[in-house]
């Protein structure tokens, strides 16, 4: 086989691909998440806005927290007496 | 399963490989897809990724000689452009070429990082061929494929963007970010030390 003919065959055989059937949806997949991610802090974001324009609403939220990390004391203690 | 890709890259194809009659109207529609996507339309994004699936892979695999993992990295440009798709400027540059680039800059992470594992497989056997002759012609695939490999990635990159993918020099030029004059060079200094591989194999054999 001649030289150049043998670079030929190589070159034909390199521009050969196989691709998975399966390829474009598993791509697409990982689109989704991100579409997904990406939309969800846009819903926390408005409503963080919304929180951070009123006092009151900054308020509720620091007391909430505070009834929670008091509850979850409690439940903590409860089950340390309890075992 | 796979999809058998062969033939040639001019511009748009889809992971079949044949290519539609009318390229230009793709690359309209290819704005449209774009501009789809941009307004929260996830699901064109398909088209795109069918669209350049075959070609992106093929010259990820090239590139980096690994034909293990070319399916993942290309997944990764998908992602990349999916994410940066709003950053695309159709007055500077064709989808195609912005995409490539892409693809280019994560193949030549994975080449720097790891060892070439690609080494192509021996064409299918002809009717007329000995054993001996595909032997050789196997031998010369790997030979090829190593020469590859071990070109200075610069000269692989564009290498592979002219001979398998069939971009023009200029779009390639593009693509590396450098000159056409050095572009020409480095695929010119590619195929002069391809084809002395070749002599030298054929010397020895």
């Amino acid at each position: 086989m001649k030289h150049e003919e043998m670079f030929n065959t190589w070159k034909r055989h390199k521009e050969r691909i196989a691709v998975s059937i399966g390829f474009p949806e598993r791509v697409m997949t990982h689109v989704r998440e991100r579409q997904a991610a990406q939309q969800a802090p846009a819903v926390s974001a408005s409503l963080l806005r919304r929180v951070v324009a009123r006092p009151w609403a900054k308020a509720a939220v620091v007391v909430l927290g505070v009834l929670a990390g008091l509850v979850r004391i409690v439940m903590t203690l409860d089950l340390i007496l309890r075992a | 399963m796979t999809h058998r890709f062969s033939g040639t890259f001019r511009g748009p194809a889809c992971i079949t490989g044949q290519m539609h009659p009318c390229a230009v109207g793709k690359m309209t529609e290819e704005s449209d897809v774009i501009r789809r996507v941009l307004e929260g339309d996830g699901e064109s994004f398909r088209l795109l990724v069918e669209r350049y699936a075959g070609p992106v892979t093929r010259m990820i695999r090239n590139v980096s000689g690994d034909d293990q993992a070319c399916e993942d990295l290309a997944q990764e440009v998908f992602l990349a452009a999916y994410e940066k798709l709003g950053t695309f400027d159709p007055r500077r540059s064709r989808f195609s070429t912005w995409l490539f680039t892409i693809a280019r800059n994560k193949s030549v992470n994975a080449a720097r990082k790891k060892k070439p594992l690609y080494v192509a497989n021996p064409p299918e056997r002809t009717g007329r061929e000995t054993p001996e002759d595909t032997v050789a012609r196997a031998e010369f695939l790997t030979a090829l494929d190593r020469e590859l490999s071990a070109l200075p990635l610069a000269q692989r990159t564009a290498f592979v963007l002219a001979e398998f993918e069939h971009l023009p020099y200029e779009q390639i030029a593009q693509i590396e970010g450098a000159r056409l004059g050095t572009v020409k060079s480095r695929i010119s200094r590619a195929r002069d030390r391809l084809m002395a591989a070749l002599r030298r194999f054929g010397d020895a054999g």
